[in-house]
């Protein structure tokens, strides 16, 4: 076989493309042969979020804890209602920006209206044993427990701060900061604070009536309001996490 | 030549200890930084890069008599960024847990130093059984630096090793005790600190064959 001169532009150019063409092929085949799959996986992980935030962990089938457990909402919505124990709990959706990406998290509330049942913060990209532990540190996520959401004068006072920065605020509505992550700890107390906010009609609702009187208050349109709290990520460079 | 043959087996064991990626080469420091506090992560990462390596090594071997040279770099990169996402894609659809912790670490692969070093350095010339040997060996000699460093940060850092306890909660200053995690280790400063003492040990142990 006469050797191919492998300098040439013409053969340059062919290579590039014929590989370009491959690749494309292959990546978009690979990508919707396992589509398909992933989805179900995702759906999956995020039945497992939110029966975290109802301190269900680990169970052996999410899907049929999930059914069994969730009275109301779907996946993306931004509350759900749940029966846990014969109580009812109301599940609010958070969404906010972590240090490094978006976090987002599950908030679980009891029919009193008041006090957190559960938490699960999740993150895209917080600094592995860092900021991420908000998601890996099930003891940060149980923190919220028992905690009150609102102060005296019905604003949502429930936060996230670095010992020794409580001020005035009880302790009753207080979590402890991920130590050394404080940007991130930041980023949750924003997060839960704005989505808690937003929600607050939602939460009276369910707190004095039925599950139906929370439901009755239109979700898309809430929806796109929290959307809306999403502030644009802006990696502070020089200011590592302390 | 035979599969196990001493040049074969030099290849392999070269870059674990004498010719190591990380503390001889001095490629791959950035992501060791990076996914090192902990230890669990600085495993995944190390065998991923050690898979990785090794089969782009293998295709780009495979490959070498007909890739033009002066878009070789590029090829490479191509290679080694479309292995890198079927790879993710495969582990999302069949071990999502994995591929949910390894999220920024399998972006990280495809800008390691070390890949593209032996793709340049060692696939161009070599044939697909010595290049895969090569990134077998390349990659676990950075996944043993990983995990040494990821050890020590871990343990001095949270106290802990793999996420279970090894420091007793009593020894902590908060419950009466008289120690306290250092929280220096956490940082990504100290992982170069720990690997510059790495390099430093290994020298001083492999003295003789440096000359």
């Amino acid at each position: 076989m006469a050797k191919l001169n492998t300098n040439g532009n013409v053969y340059t150019i062919v290579y590039a493309a014929v590989m370009v063409i491959i690749v494309a092929f292959l990546l978009a085949f690979v990508a919707s042969a396992l589509k398909e799959t992933q989805d179900k996986n995702v759906a999956l992980d995020t039945k497992k979020q939110i029966l975290a935030s109802l301190n269900i962990r680990d169970c052996e089938d999410a899907d049929a804890k999930y059914n069994e457990v969730i009275t109301s909402g779907e996946l993306d919505s931004p509350t759900l209602t749940a029966t846990v124990d014969g109580q009812e709990k109301l599940i609010v959706k958070v969404k906010g920006a972590g240090l490094w990406g978006g976090i987002w998290g599950w908030v679980s509330i009891n029919k009193d209206g008041k006090t957190v049942f559960g938490t699960f913060f999740n993150h895209e990209s917080e600094t592995a044993g860092l900021g991420a532990r908000i998601k890996d540190d099930q003891s940060f996520q149980d923190a919220f427990q028992n905690k009150q959401i609102f102060d005296a004068d019905g604003n949502v006072a429930l936060s996230v701060l670095k010992k020794g920065k409580e001020g005035n605020l009880g302790q009753e509505f207080i979590v402890e900061a991920v130590t050394g992550a404080t940007l991130t700890s930041n980023g949750v107390n924003d997060m839960i604070q704005a989505g808690l906010k937003q929600h607050a009609d939602v939460i009276k609702a369910f707190a004095g009536g039925d599950a139906a009187d929370a439901e009755a208050i239109p979700e898309v349109d809430e929806y796109e309001k929290i959307e809306t709290i999403d502030k644009p990520v802006e990696p502070k460079v020089e200011e590592m996490e302390d | 030549m035979s599969l196990f043959s001493k040049e074969n087996g030099a290849v392999f064991t070269g870059p674990i200890n004498l010719n190591n990626p990380v503390a001889v080469q001095v490629l791959g420091i950035c992501s060791a930084l990076a996914v090192t506090s902990q230890l669990k992560p600085a495993i995944v990462m190390g065998l991923s890069v050690t898979v990785i390596t090794a089969f782009s090594n293998v295709i780009i071997s495979l490959l070498r008599k007909t890739i033009p040279n002066r878009i070789r770099i590029i090829v490479q990169l191509v290679v080694v960024a479309a292995l890198v996402t079927i790879v993710s894609n495969i582990l999302k659809a069949y071990v999502y847990d994995v591929s949910v912790q390894l999220s920024v670490y399998v972006g990280l692969i495809i800008t390691n130093c070390i890949l593209m070093g032996r793709l340049e350095a060692f696939a161009m010339q070599n044939g697909p059984w010595e290049s895969f040997l090569d990134g077998i060996g390349n990659g676990l000699g950075y996944a043993f630096v990983l995990v040494v460093v990821g050890f020590i940060r871990e343990l001095l850092g949270f106290g802990s090793i793999l996420g279970f306890q090894i420091i007793p909660d009593s020894a902590y200053m908060d419950n009466g005790g008289l120690y306290i995690n250092n929280g220096m280790m956490t940082m990504p400063a100290m992982a170069l600190i720990l690997v510059a003492c790495f390099i430093w040990v290994h020298r001083a142990v492999n003295k003789e064959e440096n000359k």
